[in-house]
C-alpha cells in the first residue's frame, strides 16, 4: 500500500490502515527510543502512543500532511520520549522527599465509569468513542457504522450518551457520589 | 440552550467569549453545575481512554519484529527437561560424526606434532609419562600408547563409558604442548624439517585411531592430562565437556513473584528460574568434572552462569566476556 493511499484510509477511520502503518515503521521508530536509553517495552509504548497521536489528528480531519508520515512519526517519537524522559528525572526527584498521594474517590469513580462504558452495546461504545476519541465527523460515523444517514449517527450519539450519563448517575449515587 | 448543551458546547470550546464568560460565572455560583461539569469532564475523559486502550490492545496484536540490536531467531526449541534429550542426543551425534571431524582435525596435529619428536627424547626426560610416550620413537609409540589407554581405564574421567573420549585426549594433548615447546625451542625447525618425513608413519597411525572430540577444535593449551577434554570456564578451569548421559538438574520456572523478574535459585539439583520464561528458548548447559558441576543458562541470545546458592534467590547476569561467550556457543551448537 502506498503512503498516499494509508493516509486517505487512516483518515477515513480505517484500523487496517493504521496497522499496516504501524508495522512498517516499527523498527525504525523504536530504534529511536532504544537508541536513546529506553527499553524495547517503552519504545514500543511511545512508538504506539505517537500513533494514536497521529491516528486521532488524521481522523478528526485536523492533519493536512506536509511531510512524509515517517517524518511526521518521528518527530511524535521524539516529542513524547523527550517528555516521557523529563517525567522520570522529576519522579526519580520526587520520591526522596514526597509521600504518593492517591485519590481514592477519584480512582473509584473513574472505576465505576469504566463499568458503565462496558455495560453499553458495541454500537453505542463505537459511537461514542468514534465522535469524542477519534474526532470522526457525524458523516463518517454514520458511513463507518452504515448507518442511514448523518441524522441516525447524530441521534445515536444523543440516546447512547444519554444512556451512558444517566447510568453512570444511578451508579454515583448507589455509591454515594453524588447528593 | 439546555444545561447539558451547554456543558458539551462548553467543554468542546464552541461557545463565543461572551457565552463562556457567563457560563464561568454561573459555574462560580452553582454548585451543582460544578458538579455536572466534573461528571461529563469524567465520563468523556473515560470513553477517550477506552478507545486509547482499544486501539493499543490492536496494535499490540500486530506481529512486529523485536527491535533490539542482536536479533536472535528463536530456532531451538528445548523446554524443562529436555537437557536429558541434549544429553543424549548429543552424544550420539558426537560419536557419528566424530571420524569426520577427526580428519579434519589430523593436519593440525601432526604439523605441531611432528617437530618435537626429535626433541623429546634429548629434552623430555622429567616429563611426565604422557607426554614420553608421545616423544618416543614411532616403534615404540604404538605399545606406548597402549599404556596410556589402560591407565586411563582409572581415570577419575571414566564416570562415561565412552571410549572415544580417551582418544580424544591423548590426540589433543601433543598439539598444545608442542606448541608450548615449539616457542621456547624455535631455532630447532631447520633440523625437524628433515625428520618430520621419518615420523609420517606415527602421525598415520594416528588418523587412522577414530574420533576427536568435536568441541576440542578450539581448546586452549593444555597443560596436563585431566584438563584435556575441555574448555576453560570461569571459575572451573578446563571442563569436561562429555555428557552425562542422566541429567540430574529438574528445572521449573515461576512466574508469579513480582519481586523476582529474572532470577534463579539452585538448591540440590534443583533449579527453579523466576520470571517470564516464555518468550523464548532457553536452555541449560551442564558441565561434570570429577569434583564439581557448573551450569549455565542459556535464554533469548545471552548465557548466565547458575552457581548453586547458600542464601536463596539470585538474579540472573549475563555473560560478557567475549570468550566465555564463544567456548558456550560452540558447546552448545555443537549439541544439537
Amino acid at each position: 500500500m502506498k503512503e498516499k493511499e494509508i493516509f486517505r484510509k487512516i483518515c477515513a477511520g480505517d484500523e487496517s490502515a493504521l496497522e499496516v502503518l504501524y508495522k512498517k515503521y516499527y523498527r525504525m521508530m523504536t530504534r529511536l527510543v532504544i537508541s536513546n536509553n529506553g527499553t524495547e517495552e517503552e519504545a514500543k509504548d511511545i512508538y504506539q502512543d505517537a500513533l494514536i497521536v497521529f491516528w486521532q489528528k488524521a481522523t478528526s480531519g485536523k492533519l493536512v500532511l506536509t511531510s512524509k508520515i515517517s517524518t511526521y512519526l518521528y518527530s511524535i517519537c521524539l516529542n513524547l520520549w523527550r517528555k516521557e524522559l523529563e517525567r522520570k528525572k522529576k519522579l526519580s526527584n520526587e520520591e526522596k522527599d514526597s509521600v504518593e498521594y492517591i485519590d481514592v474517590d477519584q480512582e473509584e469513580r473513574r472505576q465505576i465509569i469504566n463499568d458503565c462504558i462496558s455495560q453499553l452495546g458495541d454500537t453505542c461504545r463505537r459511537v461514542l468513542t468514534y465522535y469524542y476519541f477519534d474526532g470522526m465527523s457525524m458523516q463518517d460515523i454514520a458511513k463507518k457504522l452504515e448507518f442511514a444517514n448523518t441524522n441516525t449517527a447524530k441521534t445515536k450519539k444523543y440516546k447512547c450518551k444519554k444512556k451512558l450519563d444517566e447510568l453512570v448517575k444511578s451508579q454515583y449515587s448507589a455509591s454515594d457520589f453524588l447528593d | 440552550m439546555s444545561k447539558s448543551n451547554l456543558i458539551e458546547t462548553y467543554m468542546e470550546d464552541v461557545l463565543t467569549e461572551a457565552e463562556k464568560l457567563e457560563f464561568e460565572q454561573q459555574l462560580a455560583n452553582n454548585p451543582e453545575l460544578r458538579a455536572e461539569l466534573q461528571l461529563q469532564t469524567d465520563i468523556i475523559e473515560a470513553i477517550k481512554t477506552t478507545r486509547r486502550q482499544d486501539l493499543k490492545q490492536k496494535l499490540n496484536r500486530v506481529g512486529v519484529p523485536p527491535s533490539g540490536m542482536a536479533y536472535i531467531s528463536p530456532r531451538l526449541i528445548i523446554g524443562v527437561g529436555l537437557a536429558l534429550l541434549i544429553g543424549i542426543g548429543g552424544f550420539l551425534y558426537l560419536s557419528d560424526t566424530s571420524s569426520v571431524v577427526g580428519q579434519q582435525f589430523e593436519p593440525r596435529a601432526s604439523s605441531t606434532f611432528t617437530p618435537t619428536l626429535k626433541e623429546g627424547n634429548n629434552i623430555d626426560n622429567n616429563k611426565h609419562d604422557d607426554e614420553n610416550t608421545v616423544l618416543r620413537s614411532p616403534s615404540e609409540k604404538q605399545s606406548a600408547s597402549v599404556e596410556v589407554e589402560e591407565r586411563r581405564q582409572e581415570d577419575t574421567y571414566s564416570k562415561t563409558d565412552n571410549k572415544t573420549g580417551y582418544t580424544t585426549a591423548k590426540k589433543v594433548k601433543p598439539v598444545a604442548e608442542n606448541i608450548q615447546k615449539k616457542t621456547v625451542e624455535g631455532d630447532e625447525n631447520t633440523n625437524t624439517i628433515t625428520k618430520e618425513k621419518v615420523s609420517t608413519p606415527t602421525v598415520e597411525r594416528q588418523v587412522s585411531v577414530p574420533t576427536v572430540n568435536q568441541p576440542s577444535v578450539t581448546i586452549p593449551i593444555a597443560r596436563n592430562r585431566k584438563e584435556n577434554l575441555g574448555v576453560r570456564l570461569p571459575g572451573m578451569g578446563f571442563v569436561d565437556q562429555r555428557i552425562e548421559k542422566v541429567s540430574k538438574i529438574e528445572i521449573s520456572t515461576d512466574n508469579s513473584q513480582r519481586k523476582y523478574s529474572f532470577h534463579y535459585k539452585l538448591t540440590d539439583n534443583k533449579l527453579r528460574l523466576y520470571g517470564d520464561f516464555d518468550k523464548s528458548i532457553y536452555e541449560i548447559l551442564e558441565f561434570n568434572t570429577a569434583s564439581e558441576k557448573q551450569l549455565y543458562l542459556y535464554y533469548a541470545g545471552h548465557y548466565y552462569p547458575i552457581e548453586k546458592q547458600k542464601e536463596g534467590i539470585k538474579p540472573l547476569k549475563r555473560i560478557k566476556d567475549k570468550y566465555t561467550i564463544d567456548s558456550l556457543s560452540i558447546i552448545k551448537d555443537n549439541r544439537r
